[in-house]
């Protein structure tokens, strides 16, 4: 026997080896892009590093055992008749107790100890609000809202205050690792920190991703990240705060009055059709109790869909209220608008003449 | 007002009448086609097959048993018609009539399909009908727990089939980013049946198929101690699988097989047919998980003392502690949220003082102990046959009893690591952390366990012996992967994602699944009385194996990449993995293919098998195959330990009284 764990010996070194060689050189998680997600990634690199050893011994009892002796035919006879009963017991138990205080241990509660007890100041609060199927972030010091787009700058701790307006949300960011549910009537917060520059263009994990099931167009309800230099930050939220959003509606005498309904998650109209040259106000009224929808127009589909500004639009609210937004029509063409919560299935076409 | 009540009570007694009239047409129905064609010969398992199947007789409990959910469902439609007509409302409501409606269906149905015949006169102290006889008795309300067995393992092979069908559906979906073949709601409501039904199979098929079968058999009884509970808690069951099907009628449901609220409280009305399967199906648990206790404790034969119980039963034990005490807490979350759906209530509703947390914590209360009742029984089946394939005594078997006990035990304690992410206290983090990983060290004596076993062994690697060493390996993997979601800091990125996903389908599939499959190659011999094709099992057991592999390791690799559970579409940077995925999935798919035909030849074609083709000691192989109706030619005494092999001068684990067992060798 003692010829039999001598293999197995080396069969479980030389595995293990092979294990953690490849563990060491081969990148388990994408570019990770914020302090926590740094610590995450560290975490679970030290349980890779862990788990080979524990994972090459079973495997070499395992495949030693069938190599050194099996057959489809009936063996014939029967043992060694080993019991069990003598210290292989007990020093397994011992050694797998070891093996779970130290992951308890670290990275377990010492990492719990540095991402959720320890307070960094915060620089800069950004809520968040989850509602089917958008997320909708106010930067209550910039005096900036957006709809499905996340701006945050780089190297600035950031509190995000996660609510819903309806079902459970998670929020997560695949590239900095964090997640916490998003659930009604109570505000959950995440702390942290990004630590490269990046957007959805260039990284389809700067996303912000509903990862808590809710309905249908869970898979869909997906914001675009950016981390921006802090100065450009700045100056996008300056930029921000003057946009159209914050505008208020005063129709001027003789405005083309053009209403639009929202109901059911649709609109009544999917194309406006004004003249060019004198002022237009749109009345909506969003007749879906407790759903967020908003009037937007953009100089195009494409422009939407890429994060352009609005020309002119509407705050997102929840229903039933009645909206007004008012704006001078730009050059005879054909623009587009639509429901910035809900981007697919509320469009239609404007067209100036 | 009036007019609503006068409608109601006339729909009402309309419904009575002619349920009445349609269940007394029936009778004579039946009378005639009883008259005609005599009940086939009693016998074993394969009583009647001589003459040819019988439909219309073999039928008639079934079709009972609707007219009776019939009825039962008329009458509780016009209670709920009268009392909405008193307050105003009117009279019909999907979610609230139905809902109403079935709480009477389902004894109706009870009533029909047997209990009225074979049990209800008892408490007047009336005679009970005698059973069906022969081949009727699988489509019959039955006492016998062989039977029972039999009705529990095809009912569950059948939906683990079906439900396969759906996870090929979703695998051809996801071959595209933007979805294949279905509408984000198709998408949601097939991924949300494909949950809950694998998970009733999960919970079910072992321990309703082969713990009915072999429990009783294994420990030297003649039945269950319940055998009447034991066929309420089989007829329990197809209600659950109708629900959980029609509900696509009404819109099905979307919000997954955990249900969270509030969206399970807005979502489609499907969602009160799946509130109402599951409060079914975790009635019938709680009864099996009952009957089991009392069996094991009450019944055991002269001899079997708990140290010299075979593990199997150690592991139904274990698995029937959990059924027994928390499935309620499911049902209960279940009732609230039909609650607030039909009585206006808000346990969950934020706005109107309600917790959507609350939901998570009963819910995970019961389904994390949960999925142990889906593996301890897969443990104790691949122990089971490894000890035998092995031939050596099971290593530690005092340590993998506590194993089997401590996991018990904890799995108490441990609920809230489903919440980690949930917006639960930061408090509650460490804790949770800490009993968490304690959990492994009674998983790690199972593996002990099966270590030393083969450790040294001459095996004998037959397709059970196949699927068992792949437990082992699955559930490695599963167990591993595990840790990586029990330690907070990194389950914060990977609760919720593919991750979740891989490592979940790697501890059912791979630890129970296998183990189903182990025990369906292991087993079948002795039910069916024939043996399988065994190089179709064997191809069986590697496209599977290999299957299941390949889906689900690069389902790992998805989570970590940023691809989060439950979508219907994904970002296209992940289609490669996904295809990966797919295509394995479609060759697992096939393997089961492969076991359909292996089990129609076997039933068809397959050659007699021995009494104990296995040369085990345990006392299901030392009766006939298969076993005659009091299981035992004469009751057993047992003498042994059920895992001596190679240990000179052991005794038998168990010997025949007067009569004997035919002389045939129990080693």
């Amino acid at each position: 026997m003692q010829r039999d764990f001598a293999i197995v010996g080396v069969m479980w070194a030389v595995l293990t080896i092979i294990g953690e060689l490849l563990a060491i050189f081969v990148d388990f998680l994408p570019v990770v892009r914020s302090d926590k997600g740094e610590e995450i990634e560290e975490a679970f690199k030290i349980l890779i590093y862990m788990s080979i050893p524990v994972f090459t011994f079973v495997i070499s009892m395992l495949v030693y055992s069938v190599i050194r002796s099996s057959s489809s035919e009936f063996p014939g006879e029967d043992g060694p008749a080993m019991k069990g009963r003598g210290s292989i017991p007990v020093a397994w138990l011992a050694v797998t107790s070891g093996l779970a205080l130290l992951v308890m241990i670290w990275p377990g509660l010492t990492g719990v100890n540095s991402l959720f007890f320890d307070d960094d100041e915060t620089e800069l609060v950004v809520e968040v609000e989850g509602v089917q199927w958008a997320w909708i972030f106010n930067y209550p010091e910039q005096d900036v809202s957006t709809v499905n787009e996340l701006i945050l700058p780089l190297d600035r701790n950031i509190t995000f205050e996660i609510t819903s307006s309806d079902v459970l949300h998670s929020f997560w960011v695949p590239s900095f690792l964090m997640k916490i549910d998003a659930v009604p009537g109570k505000t959950t917060e995440i702390t942290l920190r990004p630590t490269k520059v990046g957007s959805f263009e260039t990284d389809p994990l700067m996303r912000l991703q509903c990862a808590e099931l809710c309905g249908l167009a869970h898979s869909k309800m997906v914001a675009r990240v950016s981390v921006l230099e802090a100065g450009e930050f700045d100056l996008w939220a300056a930029e921000k705060a003057a946009g159209p959003l914050g505008g208020e509606p005063t129709p001027a005498a003789g405005a083309q009055q053009i209403e639009i309904v929202g109901k059911d998650i649709l609109f009544d109209l999917d194309e406006i059709t004004v003249e060019s040259g004198t002022q237009v106000e749109i009345v909506f009224d969003n007749q879906d109790a407790g759903i967020f929808h908003n009037w937007a127009f953009y100089e195009s589909r494409d422009a939407a869909e890429s994060g352009a500004l609005a020309i002119a639009g509407s705050p997102i609210e929840a229903g039933p209220l009645v909206q007004q937004v008012v704006f001078d029509p730009p050059e005879p063409g054909t623009y587009f608008f639509r429901c910035d919560v809900h981007p697919v299935d509320m469009t239609g076409d404007f067209t100036v003449q | 007002m009036i007019v609503g009540i006068v409608l109601a009570v006339s729909l009402a007694t309309a419904i009575l009448v002619v349920g009445w009239w349609g269940y007394t047409a029936f009778r004579r129905i039946e009378h005639v086609a009883l008259t005609r064609t005599p009940y086939p010969i009693a016998g074993g398992a394969n009583g009647g097959n001589g003459h040819g199947v019988d439909w219309i007789p073999a039928a008639m409990p079934m079709a009972r048993g609707l007219i009776g959910a019939a009825i039962g469902f008329g009458v509780g439609v016009g209670i709920t018609a009268i009392g909405r007509s008193l307050a105003g409302d009117g009279a019909w409501s999907l979610e609230m009539s139905f809902a109403v409606g079935y709480v009477f269906a389902l004894p109706g149905w009870l009533m029909g399909v047997g209990l009225f015949e074979r049990w209800v006169p008892e408490w007047f102290g009336r005679e009970t009908k005698p059973g069906a006889e022969g081949w009727q008795r699988f489509f019959a309300f039955t006492t016998d727990h062989k039977v029972i067995g039999v009705q529990y393992l095809v009912t569950f092979l059948l939906l683990f089939l079906v439900s396969g069908l759906f996870a090929m559906l979703i695998r051809m979906h996801l071959l595209e980013p933007e979805g294949a073949i279905f509408s984000d709601d198709g998408y949601n409501r097939v991924m949300s049946l494909h949950g809950i039904i694998m998970i009733a199979v999960a919970v079910a098929a072992i321990i309703g198929g082969f713990g009915n079968y072999f429990v009783p058999l294994m420990i030297g009884a003649d039945d269950m101690a319940f055998p009447r509970i034991n066929a309420l808690s089989f007829w329990l069951v197809p209600p659950v699988a109708v629900l959980l099907l029609s509900s696509q009628a009404v819109g099905g449901w979307d919000s997954g097989w955990t249900a969270y609220p509030p969206l399970s409280v807005t979502n489609a009305s499907g969602q009160v047919f799946f509130n109402l399967a599951i409060i079914t199906f975790g009635l019938s648990s709680i009864l099996g998980g009952l009957n089991f206790l009392v069996t094991i404790i009450k019944m055991r034969a002269p001899g079997m003392s708990w140290g010299r119980l075979p593990i199997f039963v150690w592991s139904m034990f274990a698995a029937s502690i959990l059924a027994l005490l928390f499935t309620q807490f499911f049902a209960a979350a279940m009732l609230m949220i039909t609650l607030d759906r039909v009585a206006d209530m808000s346990f969950f509703n934020a706005e109107r003082g309600g917790a959507p947390l609350l939901y998570q914590h009963i819910f995970w209360f019961y389904s994390h102990p949960a999925v142990y009742i889906f593996v301890l029984p897969g443990l104790g089946v691949t122990l089971e046959i490894l000890a035998h394939f092995s031939r050596k005594p099971l290593f530690a078997y005092r340590w993998a009893v506590a194993g089997l006990l401590g996991i018990v035990g904890l799995s108490a304690v441990v609920w809230a690591h489903h919440m980690f992410i949930a917006g639960i206290s930061e408090d509650l983090l460490a804790p949770f952390l800490i009993t968490t990983e304690i959990i492994s060290v009674p998983t790690g004596f199972v593996f002990l366990a099966a270590l030393g076993t083969i450790w040294m062994a001459k095996l004998w690697l037959r397709t059970p012996m196949l699927f068992a060493l792949g437990v082992i390996f699955n559930f490695l993997v599963g167990g591993i992967t595990g840790i990586f979601l029990a330690d907070v800091p990194t389950d914060i990125t990977l609760s919720d994602t593919y991750f979740v996903v891989a490592h979940f389908h790697y501890t059912i599939i791979g630890g129970e699944i296998f183990a189903l499959f182990a025990a369906i190659y292991y087993w079948l011999p002795k039910i069916t009385g024939r043996m399988y094709n065994e190089t179709l099992g064997k191809l069986h057991f590697w496209l599977m194996f290999i299957g299941f592999n390949a889906t689900f390791i690069p389902m790992f690799w998805l989570g970590l990449n940023g691809m989060n559970r439950r979508i219907a579409s994904y970002t296209p940077d992940l289609q490669d993995m996904n295809v990966v995925a797919s295509v394995a999935g479609f060759v697992m798919g096939a393997s089961f293919l492969i076991f359909v035909a292996n089990m129609v030849w076997m039933v068809v074609r397959g050659p007699k098998a021995e009494t104990n083709p296995w040369r085990a000691r345990t006392l299901e192989w030392q009766t006939s195959s298969p076993p005659p109706e009091e299981n035992f030619p004469s009751p057993p005494v047992v003498t042994g330990d059920p895992y001596d092999y190679g240990v000179p001068g052991a005794p038998k684990h168990g010997v025949f009284s007067p009569a004997g067992a035919s002389g045939e060798e129990s080693r």
